[in-house]
């Protein structure tokens, strides 16, 4: 046994079309204000207000056994106090065996994080938020799968000001 | 006029977007400052204040946001006062 990873990356999110309860983050590059060269990265801006969620499709490693864990790399774009809440949820499909019909398929409960602590002190500074996906549609190796990763910024326990930016997320699980 | 509530909620998000120096409040302190400061404006365009607008501000918003977030406040309620649009909706 050991520990597996799914990377998922900003720049390979998929954004939902901000119908209601679609509303997606903002895709952002950005330049650092660091001495030339910058450094690069995307990032998405989840809002403050209310819930933006994107989400990232990939077939499930062979070596999938169990332990899906959803790990969240974030800064703040100005609250240096306050609380956040991150919300993942999984959509999971057996080929060949499933009977349903993906075009209408549903992602499973949420899975909530805990209210946790912007990093503070310095808006920018990158922390990380560990969701264990107690509820995970029956994921199983091998099958298709969709994460979605939302910021409720409409929950009362969220009280952080202005945008959450995701920088980099991904799934880890134990190999069999 | 003082603004309605939804107009009031939509200055607190149109402050978090616009915001772009580190923020040591957190949302319901932003949103009661809004309050505070709609209220101020209110009073203030008809008669003299009875306080500053330094002093309208409640505590926590007042000893922790910077001049520049403070006048991005009154700049948004009076903005909205003024019967013109930001672009976050109602």
């Amino acid at each position: 046994m050991a520990t597996g990873t799914i990377i998922l990356n900003p720049g390979a999110a998929i954004l939902p079309d901000n119908a209601a309860s679609n509303l997606a983050p903002a895709v952002q590059r950005v330049k650092s204000s660091g001495t030339a060269p910058g450094v690069y990265f995307l990032q998405l801006a989840f809002d403050a207000a209310q819930l933006e969620w994107a989400c990232w499709q990939f077939r499930v490693p062979a070596d999938y056994a169990s332990g899906l864990t959803l790990k969240c790399v974030f800064k703040m774009t100005s609250a240096t106090t306050g609380n956040v809440i991150l919300v993942g949820r999984v959509a999971a499909f057996t080929s060949n065996t499933d009977t349903t019909d993906f075009d209408a398929k549903v992602f499973g409960t949420a899975n909530t994080s805990a209210a946790t602590a912007v990093p503070g002190t310095t808006a920018g500074k990158l922390g990380e938020i560990s969701i264990t996906l107690t509820n995970d549609d029956s994921l199983a190796a091998g099958d298709f799968a969709v994460i979605y990763v939302a910021r409720d910024g409409a929950s009362g326990s969220d009280t952080a000001a202005g945008d959450l930016e995701l920088t980099g997320a991904a799934i880890t699980y134990t190999t069999t | 006029m003082a603004l309605t509530t939804p107009q009031r909620d939509q200055v607190h998000r149109a402050f978090m977007r616009l915001n772009g120096e580190p923020c040591a409040v957190v949302k319901s302190v932003i949103r009661t400052a809004v309050d505070d400061v709609d209220d101020w404006a209110d009073a203030a365009a008809t008669t003299v204040p009875p306080t500053s607008y330094n002093a309208a501000l409640n505590v926590t918003f007042r000893t922790n946001a910077t001049a520049n977030q403070k006048s991005l406040m009154l700049a948004l309620v009076c903005w909205l006062r003024a019967g013109r649009p930001l672009a976050e909706g109602l």
